[in-house]
């Protein structure tokens, strides 16, 4: 029997990452800034994580020109929130301590 | 949000073993050092933080409902015959490219919005063409009051959206 902990999505489980996906599993896109401040990360680390779930086909990136300013949009695909679901519902059949 | 939150503790309890493993070293050759336990109170205010900045779009959907029911007023009773009409309809457009202007200068578009405003605005628009709009123009010409109220009408499935935004918890 194997633990369900091995269903876990090893590139959501990074708590900074889960948190991005969080954030924008409540949102149909949100600007890069917003994420930012509201993860509270630097823009570095920021652009680190979205690189790891944009790679793992979860996250979308989208530029857009605003004027003189370049503003970058993030969104989770349906893909990416397909595995959140999963991520959360695997997470609480583990705190209700049920096993497959 | 219960679930969220049991989620989460449980995410940094045994999620901390798995933060550096191999998958994640290969991903993140240097670990962010920066990275720290999530609490409940972490995903409340994130979620919290997401859905007050997305409360501007119930007032963006009241405001085009409002607008909506106005300009068909208008349009259908002050200026509803000859070349004034033509230039209250052109106005449409242009109010539409400052809304999704203003609208594109927000951080956050909540879960959703594309489809409510598209479904909100196509049975708004389907109700002008084939229902509302043929029977106030037939039955009551010109009037206005009857407009006022028949384009309000037609303006519900904005505010019943604006509704469920501004609400959404």
């Amino acid at each position: 029997m194997k633990h369900l902990r091995h269903q876990l999505d090893p590139v959501i489980h990074s708590p900074v990452r889960f948190a991005i996906m969080a954030t924008l599993n409540a949102a149909e896109r949100a600007e890069f800034r917003f994420v930012r401040d509201t993860v509270e990360i630097s823009d570095s680390v920021l652009s680190q994580h979205i690189t790891t779930l944009e790679e793992a086909g979860y996250v979308r990136v989208r530029k857009r020109q605003d004027g003189r300013r370049t503003r970058t949009w993030l969104s989770l695909t349906s893909r990416g929130r397909a595995a959140f679901a999963r991520h959360l519902e695997v997470l609480n059949q583990i705190a209700a301590g049920s096993h497959a | 949000m219960g679930g969220v939150a049991v989620s989460l503790t449980i995410t940094y309890a045994c999620g901390m073993l798995n933060q550096f493993s191999s998958t994640d070293r290969h991903r993140n050759p240097q670990p962010v050092r920066s990275e720290r336990p999530l609490t409940p109170d972490d995903v409340e205010r994130l979620e919290r933080g997401v859905t007050r900045a997305g409360r501007w779009f119930a007032g963006y959907l009241a405001l085009i409902g409002l607008v909506s029911a106005a300009w068909l007023t208008v349009i259908e009773t002050t200026f509803a015959e000859g070349i004034a009409r033509w230039l209250a309809v052109s106005a449409w457009p242009i109010f539409v490219v400052v809304v999704s202007h203003v609208a594109e200068r927000q951080a956050v578009h909540p879960r959703g919005a594309t489809r409510a405003l598209a479904v909100a605005t196509a049975i708004w628009f389907a109700a002008y063409l084939f229902a509302v709009g043929p029977f106030l123009r037939g039955t009551y010409g010109q009037q206005v009051l009857p407009w006022v109220i028949g384009s309000l009408l037609m303006s519900l499935p904005f505010f019943v959206a604006a509704a469920r935004y501004l609400w959404r918890r």
